[in-house]
């Protein structure tokens, strides 16, 4: 560190005389720069002293961000840096040991506001020091280095030390080293007790119990330490403590955010991750199941699960907004949660322009975004009852599998052999055409027929008849009326519905059914509903519907659309200003081949949109949804009316027609306009279907079908990622806006970091490769280093969320690469890692420090002493949990209500729809806090007074501060003063002789000292005192929470012993890890 | 260094004593960047977007061209919410509710706001708002953070960060959400401290019997039981001092003495008991129903008086979409009656000298109706082209009206004012550059005004 010293007086008279002066004969320093030569280093690096400069106050006008380069020039590089600017070829921003002709020189000591640099407007300045450095790295020949974090790293030799005897591992030579050359010393060993409660709480986020205590500090053989610690690692605690810190970094929350808010459940991924940390899966695995498992080959359903972490994202379900937006804002965040949580990079700020500090390009940014942008989504949820925005897994469990799968087996081989007989049983037939036998064929699957000619007015609404039963006719509002394609039709206008009765047309994606009507196009139109009998786009589409695309028939069966639905479309258009008869039929399959779509009665040629229905289409009452319509035609919310288009002869049927039928409903006479050899085939198709045999195999195959569906309403979905069949286009956009689309770009990664091999495939799969792949330069640095900051309280690099130009540069850079290459080369063991780190003398030093030692190293850079922090948010509360022996250790399950301040979510909204906060009796008041729900417009505000980040961006570093909310949290929310009326019932019963000293050791894993066991006294006898002289405010006092304590205990006594307990925990050392 | 040479604010007053753990990333200048106009500010927000058209924004035209369809050349490349995007046409709509003009320069104030007229003369109305963002959560997110995504700090925090408190018993920056009608949902963001450090989140000030969050001692616990285990706690915490020599321990014994004034602060603040029955009668009955917006207001001056720097009011319901003319009128009934009452009370105070009050919401309303128009009814959309706020008292000029849109109330057509321009004046009359206001976070220094804003010199005083 340079010693800042004040700046002499200093005129602009004596700078331009010194400048004149000296530009002449050689270098013109200015004074004051030269009294700081004495302290500069000997030698300037352009990583450690000048780039943290240039790239503070330079970059933003003069670095990596082409189009804002100011006059042309950058000094991120050195050819940038070192050439002519702009025409005049005399002018260079720095000529190496040439001071003199340097530009970078003259503008940062001149005061001229014309000149100088940084300029005034930028509100940037530079100290002395720092141009004296500046001055100095050019003298020497402004030698320009590659950034640190994107050299490949490698293994230094492990330094040599003097005190070979303190030194655990390599970790502590690298650490020794530098504390030697600052000729201080290391810190004692912290005692026993210290050190279990601190490797306990670093490992698991849980106290050590007192058994777990003794048992260690009267382990005196070599290895007790390494016992414990081992020990740790095996708890399934780990996993929970570590998929805590995992789920700041995924943005785990149990809503979506935005306006409304609504709840999703995405724990079996949280579960997923406890298991793997459990098992201790190599991290480069981790990371790439999470990336692409999905992508893998014969991806299992826990490779697939593992991918929800790019579904953690917000999502807007506000009824308002451009989807196309969202969606971007969706891929926009997986890519800066790419960037944040595994290469340590501030990608969004390349976004809408190149970044201004790191060699990203805005082309980089997208070819990124590029990855994640063909997933095959809405940009909104969708929230209804069962309903996963897709793309979604079945989680079923193993027996669910098998069964899923024996009823689908008997699917195929019904449907097999209905393919079979069907062909064994079709035979030119020698009769003709029977057509009695086909007009009563049509009438007994005919539900309903609206031939649209009579109206009647009732109750305000005009009906019409349905000539199938009269007791269900449509019921039309404000009807346009007009000639028909036989007698009066229906035209549309902007505000008119027809509703075709209640359960016209109810069908389930296992039913066949038919509807044909007759449509009359008045124009060309983009994109209109013709019917429908399905939901809104935000509850799925859950529903069939017609719709007419550039007057092309588009046909949607859907359980949610797009992930899970059917969708049709034909080839050719309806001709506008005729009428034309449509006609969709539907088999019962799930299939898309399963619907055909007839113009006139003949079949039309048509291509797949979709073919990925599996679930209900079924309308399902529930409070989030908006009550259901049933089939309707006209003017529908959200959908563009088919205006001034003509509807007629609306009839829907209860089976599939088959061609011959849908030909004769269209035209009677078409029959005998038909060739000799169609005729025949119809007719041979007609009967085939109405063979008995295959009657009841169809009967037989939809009673399974009905049985595997109503099977699968059981079996919960997640969201995880799957991308579209053919990638969807990647675009530059302009300023970051979604509708500006720039240059298209393939996906890829920064040539900066480390080019993408070619032999990668360019999708996730490829991206998950390049990110493990051992030269990349980032990932393991970046891991590692957030492993440190686990057990240390900060990493080597102490922004752990900035590796780049902005960053810290690492306090021991040899070590952090020593542990990276070491990491990778152990096969991405994280426990291996924290073993090494838990076992090193580092990191087991006492962390008592001295008022000299926090003036030489207030940060403890150099880790001559042990670090001590506030635990977090989590474990605080863990803590009390714990010690109190409230805590249910059950790991895993849906997420938890424990006590909250009532009304807090009814506060943030009156929609009749709002979640309720139901706290939970018994268990869920009691289970680790990574359990508790995460409402992200209302998170549980303990967890946010103690720094927890609101989960809507990945966060790889959290705050830790000290408020007066805090002290309000640990001394009245019920849950500590629950938990301390459980530790004081522990003194009780546990604490034999000496209750207080029991209760202090179970808080603080240590026994109380003299002057402590004093104050804990007095204030007990204070207290005692005081409840046995109002029993009243024990009784009350003690009746906090749900559990009840043993009511055979002395209350006054319990209840003194509580606030005893109380306020030992509110001590620092009560929620600190020392 | 000159730049990045931000306050160290905080919740309190006297908290800057902090660890030196985290103390590296606040370099602590004294007090504001240049004298400040305004101490403290009252923010009273209308969520849910309140239609100017029926408001302020007084349009002839409109009434004139009930029902026609909204010219093309004034819609222009207008991008329309997924409300009405699918809608066939755009027929204009004039307001149900009559303007008359009051106050020496002749504000048009509607027939709705019959109290807020009163106090015209009081007022800086800006006609000429416009924002970026066009559904809610997005908007009211960039309203108070200058972003659309949550994850920013809001202005209060900002402005303790800036400035810190002048009252070291009660928090920098106070939020007060009003029990509203049936309303678009907030976002508890709106008042998060993003990357800012935690003590400048803004503390919700509840209606009921914890009016902050675990404010409360336990059952069978009162303030002398409370003090004598606080003192046994500063005790024990001074032995672990010793042992330790962590300077956080003494941070955290401020924290606990501060946290314990505002047992006694807070609820002698928010109880209202004591206020005169004129004044009650002033703020409208509903102020006697605690968590009322007319309560809140009223609450609000008296954390004015307090000293509280931000005081952020939420008032919920604005949202129009259909049923305008009734659903407009039970809001203006809501809001009027206190709204004024509180520029009034302040004013006799003598506290308007020193209090900036502003009223607005996160975006306007559609000239065009939503859904069907009809003889008595019809609805508006989000309309994030142009729409009116005001501000009331220190800095900014009284009986003033800024900005004007053209004859449709769809486009600004003169002195635009968008949300950073009034971010930025919002620092500038709190005595803080809003280009200098900044916060190193992930490498970049952030600000409330993102990359722009311009302060709106033509409204200062």
């Amino acid at each position: 560190m340079i010693y800042r010293k004040l700046m002499p007086y200093f005129t602009r008279i004596s700078f331009l005389f010194m400048v004149y002066f000296f530009v002449s004969c050689g270098t013109p320093k200015p004074d004051e720069i030269i009294a700081f030569e004495k302290d500069l280093p000997e030698k300037v690096d352009f990583n450690l002293h000048i780039k943290p400069i240039l790239s503070d106050r330079c970059f933003a006008c003069h670095g990596p961000d082409k189009a804002n380069q100011k006059a042309d020039l950058r000094l991120d590089t050195p050819e940038g840096a070192f050439a002519a600017i702009g025409d005049n070829l005399d002018r260079h921003a720095i000529v190496p040991e040439k001071l003199g002709k340097s530009e970078v020189f003259k503008t940062i000591i001149s005061d001229d506001p014309e000149l100088m640099m940084p300029p005034t407007e930028s509100n940037l300045t530079l100290s002395l020091e720092e141009k004296a450095l500046i001055i100095k790295w050019i003298e020497q020949g402004a030698e320009y280095k590659p950034h640190w974090s994107f050299i490949t790293a490698e293994k230094k030799d492990i330094p040599k030390v003097i005190n070979e005897a303190w030194a655990n591992n390599e970790i502590d030579h690298f650490v020794l080293k530098k504390i030697e050359q600052k000729e201080w010393n290391f810190a004692e060993k912290a005692n026993k007790e210290t050190l279990i409660r601190r490797t306990s709480f670093d490992i698991t986020g849980l106290p050590p119990t007192l058994k777990e205590i003794e048992t260690y500090v009267s382990d005196n053989s070599p290895n007790a330490f390494e016992k414990a610690v081992d020990q740790l690692f095996s708890s399934s605690a780990y996993g929970e403590r570590m998929a805590a810190e995992w789920m700041d970094i995924a943005r785990f929350a149990d809503s979506d955010g935005y306006l409304d808010d609504k709840h999703r459940n995405l724990t079996p991924w949280r579960d997923w991750v406890i298991k793997s940390f459990n098992e201790n899966m190599p991290y480069d695995q981790f990371i790439s199941w999470q990336m692409a498992g999905d992508l893998m080959p014969n991806a299992t359903q826990e490779q697939v699960l593992a991918t929800a972490f790019n579904r953690l994202h917000k999502k807007n379900a506000e009824a308002g907004i451009d989807f196309e937006e969202y969606r971007v804002e969706y891929v926009a965040d997986r890519t800066n949660t790419l960037g944040a949580a595994f290469m340590g990079l501030t990608m969004e700020c390349a976004r809408c322009h190149d970044h201004k500090y790191d060699p990203i390009s805005q082309e980089d940014y997208y070819k990124l975004f590029g990855f994640f942008n063909s997933t095959n989504e809405l940009g909104t949820p969708v929230y209804g009852p069962d309903q996963t925005p897709g793309p979604s897994l079945l989680l079923t469990s193993d027996e669910q599998e098998k069964q899923v799968s024996f009823l689908k087996g008997l699917i195929s081989e019904k449907e097999a052999k209905l393919l079979e007989l069907g062909k064994q049983y079709k035979k030119i037939p020698e009769k003709p055409i029977d057509i009695e036998l086909l007009k009563n064929s049509l009438k007994t699957g005919l539900l309903a027929h609206y031939p649209f000619d009579k109206f009647q007015e009732k109750g305000g609404n005009t009906i019409s008849p349905n000539t199938v039963s009269s007791s269900k006719p449509a019921t039309l509002k404000e009807p346009i009326i007009k000639e028909g394609k036989f007698g009066k039709g229906l035209f549309v206008g902007d505000y008119n519905r027809i509703s075709l009765g209640e359960k016209i047309g109810w069908f389930e994606r296992t039913d066949p059914f038919s509807v044909s009507l007759w449509l009359y196009p008045d124009t060309t139109y983009k994109d209109v509903a013709i019917f429908h009998h399905n939901e809104v786009l935000r509850l799925g589409t859950k529903g069939y519907l017609m719709q007419m695309r550039d007057n092309k028939i588009v046909f949607t069966i859907s359980h949610s659309w797009p992930h899970n639905a059917i969708e049709v479309v034909t080839e050719k258009a309806l001709p506008i200003k005729e009428w034309t008869q449509v006609t969709m039929t539907y088999d019962g399959s799930s299939k898309a081949k399963g619907i055909s779509l007839y113009f006139n009665g003949q079949k039309q040629p048509q291509s797949t949109e979709l073919d990925n229905l599996y679930k209900t289409i079924l309308y399902e009452y529930d409070i989030i949804t908006y009550g259901y319509n049933g089939f309707q035609l006209a003017q529908r919310d959200k959908y563009i009316p088919f205006k001034n288009g003509g509807l007629d002869d609306v009839k829907i049927f209860t089976k599939e027609l088959s061609p011959l039928e849908a030909l004769y409903n269209f035209d009677q006479k078409s029959i005998s306009a038909l060739d000799e050899n169609s005729r025949k085939n119809y007719w041979a198709d007609f009967k085939v279907r109405n063979n008995s045999e295959i009657q009841q195999l169809k009967s037989d195959l939809k009673k399974i079908r009905d049985e595997e569906n109503q099977y699968l309403k059981q079996v919960p979905e997640i969201m995880v990622m799957g991308d579209l069949p053919e990638p969807r286009k990647t675009y530059i956009l302009n300023r970051g806006d979604y509708r500006a689309h720039g240059e298209e770009v393939l996906p890829g990664t920064p040539e900066s970091i480390l080019p993408f091999d070619d032999n990668y495939p360019r999708n996730r799969l490829g991206l998950a490769k390049w990110l493990t792949d051992s030269k990349n330069p980032l990932t393991a640095r970046v891991v590692v280093n957030r492993v440190w900051q686990q057990y240390f309280g900060k990493g080597l690099v102490k922004t752990s969320d900035d590796f780049g130009n902005q960053g810290d540069l690492p306090t021991h850079p040899d070590l952090l690469d020593w542990l990276a290459v070491d990491f990778m080369e152990s096969g991405w063991d994280l426990k291996a890692l924290q073993k090494k780190i838990v076992l090193s003398a580092t990191y087991q030093q006492s962390s008592k420090t001295t008022p000299e030692m926090l003036e030489l190293d207030p940060d403890n850079i150099f880790l001559a002493r042990g670090s001590r922090f506030r635990l977090s948010a989590e474990a605080i509360r863990d803590n009390a949990l714990a010690i109190s022996g409230l805590l249910v250790n059950k790991v895993g399950g849906k997420s938890v209500y424990p006590y909250q301040p009532e009304g807090l979510w009814d506060e943030l909204s009156n929609k009749s729809w709002r979640y309720k906060y139901l706290q939970e009796p018994g268990e869920g008041l009691y289970r680790r806090s990574l359990y508790t729900i995460w409402k992200r417009t209302s998170p549980p505000p303990g967890m946010l007074i103690f720094d927890a980040p609101e989960r809507s961006v990945c966060t790889v570093k959290r705050q830790n501060t000290s408020t007066p909310l805090q002290a309000l949290v640990l001394q009245n929310d019920p849950q500590f003063q629950e938990a301390s009326r459980f530790i004081a019932q522990r003194m009780l019963l546990e604490g034999r002789n000496d209750p207080l000293s029991f209760g202090f050791q179970l808080i603080t894993g240590r026994k109380p000292m003299e002057k402590e066991t004093k104050l804990i006294n007095q204030l007990y006898e204070a207290e005692f005192e005081n409840f046995k002289n109002h029993p009243e405010k024990a009784d009350k006092y003690l009746n906090i929470g749900e559990s009840d304590y043993r009511k055979e205990l002395p209350k006054p006594q319990l209840a003194a012993l509580a606030v005893v307990a109380n306020t030992i925990l509110n001590t620092s050392e009560g929620y600190t890890r020392n | 260094m000159g730049l990045g040479g931000v306050a160290l604010g905080s919740l309190f007053a006297n908290t800057k004593a902090l660890g030196n753990s985290f103390s590296q990333n606040f370099q602590p200048i004294q007090g504001p960047h240049f004298a400040p106009k305004a101490k403290r500010v009252i923010y009273l927000f209308q969520s849910g977007g309140p239609s100017q058209i029926e408001l302020f924004d007084y349009k002839p035209k409109l009434r004139e061209m009930h029902g026609q369809e909204i010219p093309d050349s004034v819609r222009g490349e207008q991008r329309l919410s997924g409300m009405v995007s699918n809608q066939a046409t755009f027929p204009l709509v004039g307001s149900h509710y009559d303007f008359v003009q009051y106050g020496k320069n002749g504000a048009w104030v509607s027939e709705l706001f019959p109290h807020t007229a009163k106090v015209v003369d009081d007022l800086c109305i800006i006609k000429s708002m416009h924002t970026e963002a066009i559904n809610h959560e997005p908007a009211v997110i960039f309203f108070q953070t200058g972003s659309q995504q949550t994850g920013r700090p809001s202005i209060g925090s900002w402005l303790s960060y800036g400035l810190g408190s002048d009252n070291e018993n009660l928090p920098a920056f106070v939020v007060l959400v009003s029990k509203g009608s049936g309303a678009q949902p907030l976002n508890a963001s709106s008042w998060g401290n993003g990357f800012l450090p935690s003590y400048h989140q803004g503390v919700q000030f509840r209606s009921g019997k914890d009016p902050v969050l675990y404010l409360n001692n336990p059952e069978g616990i009162d303030v002398t039981d409370r003090r004598r285990a606080l003192d046994y706690m500063k005790d024990l915490n001074k032995v672990q001092q010793e042992l330790w020599g962590d300077p956080e321990i003494e941070s955290k014994i401020n924290q606990y003495e501060m946290a314990y004034r505002m047992q006694t602060s807070v609820p002698e603040t928010v109880d209202l008991s004591n206020e005169p029955d004129y004044i009650f009668d002033m703020y409208g009955e509903d102020a006697r129903k605690p968590g009322t917006y007319a309560a809140n207001c009223l609450l609000a001056r008296r954390l004015a008086e307090q000293d509280v720097r931000f005081i952020q009011l939420y008032h919920m319901g604005w949202d129009q979409h259909g049923n305008l003319p009734n659903g407009i009128k039970r809001m203006a009934q809501t809001s009027d009656q206190a709204t004024a009452a509180l520029i009034t009370d302040l004013k006799q105070r003598g506290l308007l000298e020193d209090t900036l009050v502003v009223w607005g919401g996160e975006f306007g309303r559609t000239s065009f109706s939503q859904g069907r128009l009809t003889k008595e009814n019809y609805g508006r959309d989000h309309h994030p082209r142009c729409f009116t706020m005001w501000m009331a008292g220190a800095g900014v000029k009284a009986g003033y009206v800024h900005g004007e849109t053209d004859d449709f109330s769809y486009n600004v057509a003169k002195d635009g004012v968008h949300v950073h321009d009034f971010q930025a004046t919002l620092l500038h009359l709190m005595g803080m550059d809003h280009e200098r206001l900044t916060f190193k976070h992930q490498g970049r220094r952030y600000r409330l005004t993102d990359v722009h804003g311009e302060v709106v010199k033509a409204i200062l005083a």
